[in-house]
């Protein structure tokens, strides 16, 4: 169990990203299609992650002016392919990618919406259209398509969800595939939020040690013509 | 410290391995960022997502035409003696692991693993974090996986699919092919 007393976790700009709303994110993560992606602040997405927002229809490019404007915004926020809340987390080597089917005769991608307070652990899979805010998702699951996680729901390590599974508020999932076998206490949501938030806190941000420079030669991250060979 | 020859940097546009053997079809649509090894064919209408890994270590990999293989697909051959033969319309989801060869119109969940020592006829569904392996009684011989089989579980069950909806599953594959066509060059570099 998490609290607020847990070693923090030290992370340099070398491998971490960090935006403004205080997302961290890492260099290694490979985010395809970010200009559909949408994640909403103080989120970490840790290394080896693939997350899919190129999976989207590209509609028409906003127009300039004109009654196209209106338009043009609500074709931009439909293309919105992965969709976060506040405190997002995303453990290493997890594939998000939005659910696809054939929908009135024409094959489609949806969006992904994840609420606040969603932890998602090592190596999962996921191809959920909704996860609802402090669900969590523990290592090594797999999601399936279109399956609809509401509020507060945990996912034991290993899961597997059938396509088309709702989790309603309040549960515990676990087994392949994947079956309710338990109900959470309604004192649960406090609890996540304080665990979640002081998990956020554990990411210290350091400065990168300074390598022995034959090792810093080897792996150069962008040539300079300043470089001691050069 | 040690004055050892370091191992020149690869640079970011340098495949990862020899790729002089990879033959596609110019009408498939392979993202840059897949990774080939070895003797490889794809076939027409094939799409390949990225960070899909084909690696014929061995014998040679034959990729048939209009499948879809997944990110973190691994299919690999590590058999000198034989060619891997992969048929036509298969569906590879993201994390699958498959060393067989494989028959037309398959569908292989995520992070499921087909295991070398069986041929995956036509038709078979494997379920998402499932293995199929060989219950034959001769290891020596590949046990051929009946067409309409499914793979389902966590002990690997097998049981048959009567094809019921059959139409409508290969329309919504052919659509779905059409779509990532359509939508995938506009994000990445494709190979030709």
């Amino acid at each position: 169990m998490a609290s607020a007393f847990l070693d923090p976790i030290p992370i340099s700009s070398k491998e971490y990203a960090f935006t403004d709303s205080g997302n961290v994110i890492s260099r290694s993560a490979k985010i395809y299609g970010a200009s559909n992606i949408v994640i909403n602040g103080r989120s970490v997405i840790e290394k080896g992650c693939v997350i899919r927002g190129d999976l989207q229809r590209v509609v028409a490019t906003p127009g300039v002016g004109g009654s196209a404007g209106t338009m043009s915004m609500q074709l931009a926020s439909n293309t919105t392919s992965v969709n976060a809340g506040r405190y997002l987390s995303v453990g290493q080597g997890t594939v998000l990618r939005p659910p696809g089917k054939l929908y009135k005769g024409t094959f489609n991608y949806f969006q992904m919406k994840m609420g606040d307070f969603v932890t998602i652990g090592q190596n999962c899979i996921v191809e959920a259209v909704s996860i609802g805010n402090g669900s969590e998702i523990e290592d090594d699951c797999i999601i399936g398509e279109f399956v609809t996680i509401k509020d507060f729901v945990i996912i034991e390590q290993g899961t597997v969800l059938s396509p088309n599974t709702v989790c309603p508020n309040l549960t515990r999932w676990a087994g392949n595939p994947g079956r309710l076998v338990d109900s959470l206490p309604e004192s649960t949501p406090e609890t996540v939020e304080a665990r979640v938030r002081a998990n956020y806190k554990r990411y210290k941000v350091v400065k990168p040690e300074s390598k022995p420079p034959s090792a810093a030669a080897a792996t150069p991250r962008y040539p300079t013509s300043l470089s001691k060979n050069a | 410290m040690s004055s050892a020859p370091q191992p020149k940097p690869r640079s970011k546009k340098e495949p990862l391995y020899d790729e002089s053997q990879v033959v596609i079809h110019p009408e498939a649509t392979v993202v840059q960022d897949a990774v080939f090894k070895g003797k490889v064919t794809i076939g027409k209408g094939t799409v390949i997502h990225p960070l899909a890994q084909i690696l014929a270590h061995e014998g040679e990999i034959v990729i048939g035409d209009n499948c879809v293989i997944a990110e973190n697909v691994h299919i690999l051959n590590s058999d000198t003696s034989k060619t891997l033969q992969i048929g036509n319309k298969n569906q590879f989801g993201t994390g699958a692991k498959v060393q067989a060869s494989v028959g037309n119109s398959n569908n292989f969940g995520a992070r499921c693993e087909v295991l070398a020592d069986v041929i995956v006829s036509d038709y078979c569904v494997v379920g998402p974090q499932t293995t199929l392996r060989s219950r034959a009684l001769d290891p020596s011989q590949p046990e051929v996986i009946p067409s309409y089989t499914v793979v389902f579980g966590s002990n690997s069950d097998r049981r048959a699919w009567d094809a019921s909806a059959a139409q409508e599953e290969a329309s919504a594959r052919e659509k779905h092919l059409e779509y990532l066509r359509e939508v995938l060059p506009k994000f990445y570099r494709v190979r030709k």
